[in-house]
């Protein structure tokens, strides 16, 4: 692939993919690490583009799961994403089978059996459940049954679960589920951790928006050396919360929105020969996202021609 | 061979939820078995996992006819070493595969060459001590664990002839009764039959690891000259060109009271002269006939 330089001869920008220990992952991923070390229960919600898969990701290969060639296999922490667009337990069970490997295909009644012993073997003391908003009634069933198998001989296993789900509205999923009083939503609601059953992990506030962008300084200083972002953390929480980005009105800045319109505006100064960004680029970006989003451009031309451009129809 | 695969690297989802590594002269099958009990699968779970899925030889045949773990020509190995993480070459030498194609330079079902046991048989102590099914175990003139010196057992106590896999067994069980492998008759054998049996393990461990076919070759002009010398009409030329296989050759070579050494010898480059039967002590330090000692 050709690498294509900027105008002034410097390399394509590169967009760094480290990840951030934010705030909200901090207290993201403390309750998703006492949820694993008390074996403890809890609906975990948060607004879409908080970063929970990423916090999930992070703990997940931090955990030591490893395979040793002496056949020992210890994955500590079990995660998967909940099944889409499939309501059959089977989908969440070949989920869940996927994450130790490869694995040979087998009858659903021989896997369900088969899953426990591999959970008792690999010595599994935590499931989380990503994206757990699209889990249903089957599945949450199967979710009871295996836990309780592994809590059952001969594996006597107590393994903490975390139903990672969005929301949105203020509204926390499977709060009235669970207050259902039929016998098996009795039994999942009698499990969930006593003191902090359901909980809604915050977004960013501007002190640790300016923490962040203290961040993306030391990060992106190699592209852009004179890069000063701390000073613009009131504006950018201003135009982050605005009511189109934060419809809830949490009053607090997702992960999401905040690299979006960092990346955006330091993009756009890299090639154009910056070695910094201004107010009035980071504030042009952040009218794309809050105003111009819902915006349709049209494509014409073809990539190698000159005259390639994008015009504005919305 | 990777010590161990983390959840990070692209290994996790390419490997089997528990990986086992095969151990010093393991039988590929006893590999097999291990990682299917290792990940708790029913036996043949990891036979069917590498089985070529377009062979055309029927499944009864491929679980009974032992060539086929042997020289698997129908097995992937290259796979089993990717769901196992571990190097082809140690996958490979849990068969005879490299020895055979190096000994009768044959890429055509070299297994049938080498003359293999018609029945599945296993030592009852090296699985209970070990897990382990030694590659020996196929060897036609072995019929006795030389670790353990107990006869190797082919069939279960309820009478049924023992299978290395069966879709209803658990691994290392009776597929009739469930008994565990380990739990068969050990009978002692024979101390007779040990020292026999100690010889043909030489002679095949001998061309195993330096059989080409020219030494091949000298070892059945060895017999035919002293078939010649003793004027045995038994042993025709024909019979040892081409109607014998290595276990064959072996069982004639140790019955012929001939050792490693002697073929050796006769493959060297000075004529031989039944040297067997002579006394000889060359003092130089290059004599070909102490090549075999050094």
């Amino acid at each position: 692939m050709t690498n294509h330089l900027s105008q002034d001869g410097r390399s394509p920008f590169q967009v760094q993919e480290s990840f951030i220990e934010t705030a909200f992952e901090q207290r993201f991923q403390t309750l998703l690490r006492h949820a694993w070390q008390a074996r403890s229960w809890h609906v975990i919600a948060a607004v879409p583009g908080s970063g929970k898969s990423l916090g999930i990701n992070d703990v997940i290969v931090n955990s030591g799961a490893r395979k040793d060639a002496n056949g020992t296999t210890s994955l500590p922490v079990l995660a998967v994403r909940a099944p889409k667009n499939a309501k059959q337990e089977q989908a969440l069970g070949m989920a869940l089978s996927a994450s130790f490997g490869v694995v040979p295909p087998m009858d659903w009644q021989l896997r369900r059996v088969w899953l426990a012993r591999v959970m008792a073997s690999t010595q599994v003391e935590c499931l989380i459940i990503d994206d757990a908003q699209d889990l249903t009634l089957p599945h949450l069933a199967f979710l009871k049954e295996l836990t309780d198998n592994l809590a059952a001989p001969p594996y006597q296993r107590q393994i903490g679960l975390c139903l990672v789900a969005a929301n949105g509205g203020n509204v926390v999923p499977f709060k009235e589920t669970f207050a259902d009083p039929e016998i098996l939503w009795r039994q999942f609601r009698r499990r969930l951790d006593t003191e902090r059953p359901f909980c809604v992990v915050l977004g960013h506030t501007m002190e640790e928006v300016r923490d962040i962008l203290t961040t993306f300084e030391d990060i992106y200083r190699s592209q852009l050396p004179d890069l000063k972002l701390r000073a613009f953390a009131k504006p950018i929480f201003t135009w982050l919360t605005h009511q189109s980005l934060d419809p809830d009105a949490t009053g607090r800045v997702t992960m999401d929105h905040l690299t979006r319109l960092v990346i955006s505006a330091l993009r756009h100064s890299y090639e154009q020969g910056e070695t910094s960004v201004n107010e009035k680029v980071l504030q042009g970006r952040a009218e794309f996202m809050i105003l111009r989003r819902d915006e349709i451009t049209a494509i014409d031309g073809t990539s190698s021609q000159p005259s390639f451009e994008a015009t504005e129809v919305g | 061979m990777i010590n161990r695969v983390r959840l990070a690297q692209p290994a996790w989802h390419l490997t089997f939820p528990h990986r086992v590594v095969p151990r010093q002269d393991e039988w590929l099958p006893g590999v097999l078995l291990r990682c299917d009990e290792a990940n708790h699968w029913g036996s043949e779970t990891t036979f069917s996992q590498i089985l070529h899925p377009h062979h055309d030889i029927s499944h009864k045949k491929l679980l009974t006819d032992m060539s086929h773990l042997v020289v698997p020509s129908v097995l992937r190995l290259d796979h089993l070493s990717d769901l196992l993480a571990v190097s082809l070459r140690a996958i490979v030498a849990t068969t005879y595969q490299s020895e055979l194609v190096r000994i009768f330079s044959s890429s055509q079902s070299p297994s049938q060459h080498l003359g293999l046991s018609h029945s599945f048989r296993l030592c009852p102590e090296c699985l209970a001590q070990h897990r382990m099914l030694s590659r020996t175990l196929v060897l036609l003139n072995i019929t006795c664990c030389l670790e353990h010196q107990v006869m190797l057992q082919d069939r279960c106590t309820c009478g049924a002839a023992l299978q290395v896999f069966h879709p209803r067994a658990q691994p290392f069980t009776c597929y009739k009764c469930g008994l565990h492998w380990e739990k068969l008759a050990h009978r002692p054998a024979d101390p007779s039959r040990v020292e026999l049996e100690q010889k043909y393990l030489s002679f095949y461990e001998f061309f195993f690891t330096r059989g080409t076919p020219a030494l091949l070759a000298s070892a059945r002009h060895l017999l035919l000259d002293d078939a010649e010398e003793k004027e045995e009409k038994v042993m025709t030329h024909d019979f040892i060109e081409k109607g014998s296989s290595l276990s064959m050759l072996i069982y004639l070579l140790v019955n012929g009271n001939y050792s490693p050494r002697d073929v050796m010898v006769y493959a060297g480059p000075l004529p031989w002269r039944s040297l067997k039967w002579l006394t000889f002590d060359c003092p130089a330090q290059t004599c070909p006939y102490r090549m075999y000692d050094e």
